[in-house]
């Protein structure tokens, strides 16, 4: 039998239990920064670490440990025992996910991702972020958050747009045609040159309009250093136009004839310089060409015509580069070098000035072809060749042979 | 370093025989004042082991147990009033000996075993141990001391939202010695004794040994405390000096073994390994070795003045009333108890009390009050 005792007893206990239990639901909490251990405090933070059984709550000034799983870049209040003071390890009463109580660091920057990693762009540093968020990278953004170590741990953001002019150290995004494929690549994009540096063996085809996000660098000239494949993309390639209507970034088409050839070509439709070009005075160049600041360069050219297939111009003279044809009737040269030869076709002649630097000697009744262009000599009609290479000889090992 | 050692001594006895001074309490006052260096660590953990050996000597005369004598306090308090308080005394420094001694031989077997340690296991053994403790009961016993396993488990959980400096020092004061020194009121008699163990000497080494194994899975798992060790050795002894030769080899086992989990893992199972792991994270193979040895010396020493230390303190307690010194001390505990932790610190000790007495009311074992523990390993 149960005595009256010892209900008594139990019932007394209960009753001190119960008295404790309201005691200290209805202890008024210390701010953590006043309490001692034993003291039972109220905190509200973000969780800033969490392994296991442990976590870290900061809320921006004072940290907190706790053995509890909690969710990392969570806010909670926790209210619980200060068990060490110094280490501020608590034992956690009641924990609730909570909207932020303590006060904030704003940061304005560009959002950036790195692999797995998320940083911001603040004033040429690169902050580490604890998390990424849904906003394209290179954006510019506004956080709110707290420091905890050198990790920022995001609370909340508003995404503020692209960042439109360049800034030392920022991402940048800009999109132009490439000019230059070297080492780096050259982008116009319709007012400047850019110089990006891509990712280890990517590279992109002159004349085609890029998209680039990287990090700008604001030497003398603005320069692009892009981390990621993904932030190099091929749109398009740039706006086709017709030679002499076109800009620098466009690509010019057009047929043409070639008026000087060296390293570079001269057309007689252009003033500009046409690189990477082949071809022979004469010739007519069928040619697709990216225009640069002051030359072409030349993308797709073709002969379509060669200089071998112009009439023979010498009873009818007219301006540009032509081609005659005819016997040498004879030859004269003066004592500094330079000659004359007199080509006759029929009743047509023309006086084919022979400079020095030709080095070329020509015989009496050769036949010959020469293209250059009409000129005078001392009131006669003669014409002119640019090199060596400009006259074939026919019956004879001189000069030029090709086309024969 | 011998200058820390004797120190140390010092230090562990002051606190061994001062009711309610725990070690950690004096050790990180010396912490606060002490360079961060070995010297140091020497310093508190041969305070701590002294501690040990010697905190059998308030909680046998005066009833005034802490977390790790909770459960000596009783069985030492029946043999006080028969007048073998200095038996216990004897026990204590005996067992202590014997377990530092077993110790050393299991020490490489138990440094293979503490890395394997997984938080789950403490927890399983908790609750084993409580099922344990609960169906070994009797009868209508079983229910009663659910009911008390209950309460102290709830006591433990309302503890914990209240703003307490020392916990501990109500918990277990008020669960295990205030009951105590109440029923002892009505026991006049208070005798010393000649100090000799009456029990064989082959059941004194087969106990410590079992205490020593206890001990050392009580510092593998965290959350199995030397108390609950003590009292899975409950079920293994039939008499009161059985129960505390385990009881007391646990402590020091329990002691000596964190320290190895502490070289070998840096796991912290006491507060006087927490405060060296805060100024001296990782300890060397010869400072180990170098610890290991001061502790052998540390038992030596104690074996030579604890039995006279004891029976001064006794003798001293001999001549005053038994009733007015028990008095006495619920006074000097309900002092104590203010002064921790005010009003809060009263309250918890008087609810404590009230639960270890109806423990006793009951009829069941006082073992069912370490639901104040347990019921919160499980719970959490």
């Amino acid at each position: 039998m149960v005595s009256k005792r010892k209900v008594v007893l139990v019932l007394l206990s209960l009753m001190l239990l119960v008295s404790l239990k309201i005691i200290g639901e209805n202890v008024e909490p210390r701010e953590v920064k006043n309490a001692t251990k034993g003291d039972i405090i109220e905190f509200n933070g973000l969780c800033v670490y969490s392994r296991g059984e442990f976590s870290v709550l900061s809320n921006g000034s004072i940290i907190l440990k706790i053995p509890r799983a909690l969710e990392e870049g969570e806010i909670y209040t926790i209210r619980g025992k200060l068990l060490d003071g110094e280490e501020n390890f608590v034992h956690p009463l009641n924990i609730t996910r909570s909207s932020p109580g303590f006060s904030m660091e704003t940061l304005n920057g560009a959002y950036w991702e790195e692999g797995s990693k998320c940083y911001i762009f603040k004033d040429g540093e690169r902050i580490r972020l604890n998390r990424c968020i849904e906003v394209q990278k290179g954006y510019l953004v506004e956080m709110k958050g707290i420091f905890y170590g050198d990790t920022f741990y995001i609370v909340g953001f508003e995404p503020k747009g692209r960042l439109e002019e360049p800034r030392d150290g920022y991402p940048l995004f800009v999109e132009g045609v490439v000019l230059y494929n070297r080492t780096f690549l050259t982008l116009w994009n319709g007012r400047e040159e850019i110089k990006v540096y891509p990712p280890y063996g990517i590279s992109a085809p002159l004349g085609a309009r890029l998209q680039v996000l990287g990090i700008a660098r604001l030497h003398s000239t603005l320069t692009i250093y892009v981390n990621s494949p993904e932030d190099i993309k091929i749109v398009r390639m740039a706006e086709k136009k017709p030679i002499g209507r076109e800009s620098v970034g466009d690509i010019t088409f057009g047929n043409c004839q070639i008026i000087s050839a060296s390293t570079y070509l001269r057309l007689n439709c252009t003033h500009l310089k046409l690189y990477n070009g082949k071809g022979k005075i004469g010739d007519i160049l069928k040619f697709e060409a990216l225009r640069r600041k002051s030359s072409l360069y030349c993308l797709k050219c073709t002969i379509i015509r060669r200089r071998e297939a112009l009439e023979n111009s010498i009873c009818t003279p007219k301006k540009g580069i032509v081609k005659i044809e005819g016997k040498v009737s004879w030859v004269k040269v003066y004592k500094n070098g330079f000659g004359l030869a007199n080509i006759t076709d029929g009743k047509c002649w023309v006086l084919l000035k022979l400079r020095k630097s030709l080095n070329l000697s020509l015989e009496q009744n050769q036949s010959i072809s020469a293209f250059g262009k009409f000129t005078r000599y001392r009131g006669m009609p003669a014409f002119e060749i640019a090199s060596r290479d400009d006259i074939c000889l026919k019956n004879s090992s001189w000069g030029s042979s090709e086309g024969h | 370093m011998l200058e820390e050692f004797f120190l140390g001594i010092l230090g562990g006895t002051l606190s061994g025989i001062t009711p309610a001074l725990h070690v950690n309490t004096l050790a990180t006052l010396l912490h606060d004042i002490s360079k961060a260096d070995f010297n140091f660590v020497f310093l508190i953990y041969i305070m701590g082991l002294t501690h040990t050996f010697l905190d059998a000597i308030p909680s046998t005369f005066l009833g005034i147990p802490e977390e790790e004598t909770s459960l000596s306090v009783l069985p030492a308090h029946r043999l006080v009033h028969q007048g073998k308080g200095l038996e216990v005394i004897n026990i204590a420094i005996t067992a202590s000996t014997l377990a530092l001694i077993f110790a050393l031989p299991l020490l490489p077997l138990y440094l293979k075993l503490a890395p394997l340690y997984k938080p789950e296991f403490g927890k399983l053994f908790v609750l084993i141990l409580s099922l344990f403790l609960i169906l070994t009961e009797r009868g209508i016993k079983k229910i009663h001391a659910l009911l008390i396993f209950m309460l102290s488990g709830a006591l433990g959980l309302m503890v914990d939202a209240l703003p307490l400096k020392e916990p501990y020092f109500h918990i277990f004061v008020g669960l295990f010695g205030v009951p105590a020194l109440i029923v002892g009121m009505e026991n006049r008699k208070f005798e010393v004794g000649e100090g000799e163990i009456e029990i064989s000497r082959w059941r004194i080494l087969k106990f410590s040994f079992l205490g020593t194994l206890l001990g050392a899975l009580a510092s593998l798992l965290p959350t199995f405390t030397s108390s609950q060790a003590a009292l899975m050795g409950s079920f293994l002894s039939k008499d009161e000096r059985s129960f505390l030769t385990i009881a007391f080899s646990v402590n020091t086992a329990n002691y000596f073994f964190s320290m190895g989990n502490f070289y070998l893992t840096g796991r912290t199972r006491n507060g006087i390994l927490a405060l060296i792991r805060e100024s001296y994270p990782i300890l060397s193979e010869r400072e180990f070795l170098i610890l290991i040895f001061g502790s052998f010396c540390a038992a030596a020493l104690i074996n030579l003045y604890g039995l006279s230390l004891g029976r001064g303190i006794g003798k001293a307690l001999t001549g005053v009333d038994y009733r007015k010194l028990n008095i006495s001390i619920l006074s000097a505990v309900f002092m104590l108890s203010f002064y921790f932790d005010g009003i809060f610190g009263i309250l918890t000790l008087i609810a404590a009390a009230s639960v270890g007495y109806t423990a006793i009311e009951l009829g069941v074992k006082r073992t069912n009050c370490m639901g104040v523990l347990m019921l919160r390993i499980l719970i959490n």
